[in-house]
């Protein structure tokens, strides 16, 4: 299927207004392995109490990874409905740049099993999750 | 005086966070540790699908769940979510959304959780389960 190009796919200018608002950005993929490196930018609105940006926040960012890690599996494009997501908190992260690394660990018939890992910009691992999805065909687009 | 009235003892303004979700605290028992919050779900929420993506919506639990224990745990200790599972039962369309939450175990260094979302008809749209610490303040939150 040469048909889909993570790079053409996932531009700026296609964005969702979620990934959009979280400063998501396509850094790198693997095709075979179903593994993308996503870029995302806190922003000050997200800050809980202690100054940190809030967990749910973060969880939002490792969602908006975790879908396209599905998409570059399958290599093609698919709706995808997030059945639960499970997130490890391991250390607070502040203001600045966010990467989040995801992989489709298996793409079953209607189920998608996935996992990511949220670094900060110290390349410190700062929270974990596994999720699972059901996804199905973008209507037309089955071939594509 | 009710329950709510003391959300500004333990947190004088909201967080930012919680501003950015539209948090607005409906109901508070400080006995049984239950609350409602309601949030605003922003169009710029939405997911592909034009719904509120997943992320949003444990946000706002994260935050409901975190406020509630937070008000438990004041003012000598603040919690840190350790972890936040989430069930997501059916889509989420932009508009009101709330959220109740009860503290289900209260230990001298855990609090366990438990939250369910409502869409703007009033329908049990996700369900969260969190486990949080109980740190000591160290130094007075920054707001």
């Amino acid at each position: 299927m040469d048909g889909f190009d993570p790079r053409t796919f996932f531009t700026d200018e296609a964005a969702p207004p979620a990934p959009k608002h979280l400063g998501w950005k396509l850094i790198d993929f693997d095709m075979d392995k179903g593994w993308v490196k996503i870029g995302f930018k806190p922003r000050e609105a997200f800050l809980n109490f202690g100054g940190s940006v809030q967990g749910g926040f973060l969880t939002a960012m490792l969602d908006d990874t975790l879908g396209p890690a599905i998409l570059v599996k399958a290599k093609r494009p698919l709706i995808v409905h997030t059945i639960d997501l499970h997130t490890h908190f391991l250390r607070p992260v502040g203001l600045g740049d966010v990467t989040v690394e995801g992989v489709c660990t298996k793409l079953g018939r209607s189920v998608a099993y996935t996992e990511a890992k949220l670094f900060d910009g110290a390349g410190n691992l700062c929270a974990r999750a596994t999720s699972s999805a059901m996804y199905s065909e973008v209507s037309g687009a089955a071939n594509a | 005086m009710p329950d709510a009235a003391r959300i500004t003892d333990v947190f004088p303004e909201p967080s930012p966070s919680s501003s950015t979700l539209g948090f607005e605290i409906l109901a508070l028992d400080m006995k049984a540790w239950t609350t409602r919050v309601r949030f605003d779900g922003k169009p710029e929420f939405r997911n592909p699908a034009g719904y509120i993506q997943g992320g949003f919506l444990a946000a706002m639990l994260d935050d409901t769940i975190g406020f509630l224990a937070g008000m438990k745990t004041a003012p000598n200790a603040l919690p840190s979510t350790v972890d936040l599972h989430t069930t997501f039962l059916r889509p989420v369309r932009v508009g009101v959304v709330e959220v109740a939450a009860r503290l289900s175990n209260i230990g001298r260094a855990m609090i366990f959780t438990q939250a369910t979302l409502y869409d703007a008809r009033g329908k049990e749209a996700a369900r969260s389960t969190a486990s949080l610490t109980i740190n000591p303040v160290q130094a007075k939150p920054t707001l």
